[in-house]
């Protein structure tokens, strides 16, 4: 069901503007209870997310100014949707780690991650979750990256990661 | 730090809430911070007769100044 939303006018601001990610944390799909209704505005859930019982969020750390949110149109005129992109560098492998990834593949999540502005945003939904893929690298030299990219990503969303104003359940 | 007008419920398996950017153990949770949580996470719920009282007063309907006015 489309609701087509009036357009309306992007103001100016000359507030301070950081990029990047400053946290996230994730929870499979299956694994919520109750994704609450996105408000009148269409891109904010102001209620709270409720997982099933003994199921949460979980923060997954990264690299500083590694993580990022990114979302963008795809598809051609008259069937455009919505791709979702999250991305990190989780640094250092061990068997930690690696466990961690090797329980996410073929997994199926929502994911929150905070931007430097502070606002909480959602890849995936109730309907569609975004998949996991990683890349582990050891590198060659004492100063090369020893560590895994994450990627969280999907397509075929009729909105925008949704910004979250609830709380997390961690 | 003491819940008095709240109680958790349904938090089994979690260790707190994160809010604005800060992860906040349950135990850190006092009435305050209740006050503003409420209504965004479902392991909060007021004691009933706890509501925050009203200080403001409804005014009054036009039609019943009217009627008042007519009266005088």
């Amino acid at each position: 069901m489309c609701t087509v939303i009036p357009l309306v006018a992007i103001e100016a601001d000359d507030c301070p503007n950081p990029g990047g990610l400053t946290d996230i944390h994730v929870i499979r799909r299956r694994d919520i209870d109750v994704f609450p209704a996105v408000d009148a505005d269409g891109v904010t859930i102001s209620a709270a997310i409720v997982p099933k019982t003994g199921k949460k969020f979980v923060p997954w750390a990264f690299a500083q100014d590694t993580g990022e949110i990114n979302h963008a149109s795809s598809g051609d005129a008259g069937t455009q949707s919505i791709k979702h992109e999250l991305n990190v560098y989780v640094p250092r492998g061990d068997a930690k780690i690696d466990a961690v990834i090797q329980s996410a593949l073929n997994g199926d999540f929502v994911v929150a991650g905070r931007d430097s502005n502070g606002n909480l945003r959602l890849v995936g939904d109730e309907r569609r979750g975004v998949k996991f893929e990683h890349d582990y690298k050891s590198g060659k030299k004492g100063t090369d990256k020893n560590g895994t990219d994450f990627k969280f990503s999907g397509e075929g969303f009729t909105h925008v990661p949704f910004y979250y104003t609830a709380a997390l359940p961690v | 730090m003491k819940l008095t007008k709240f109680k958790l419920v349904n938090h089994e398996g979690l260790t707190g809430l994160n809010y604005k950017g800060r992860t906040i153990a349950f135990d850190k949770i006092d009435d305050k911070l209740a006050e503003e949580l409420i209504g965004k996470t479902h392991v909060l719920e007021r004691v009933p007769g706890t509501e925050p009282a009203t200080t403001s007063e409804a005014p009054a309907l036009p039609e019943a100044i009217g009627d008042k006015k007519k009266a005088e």
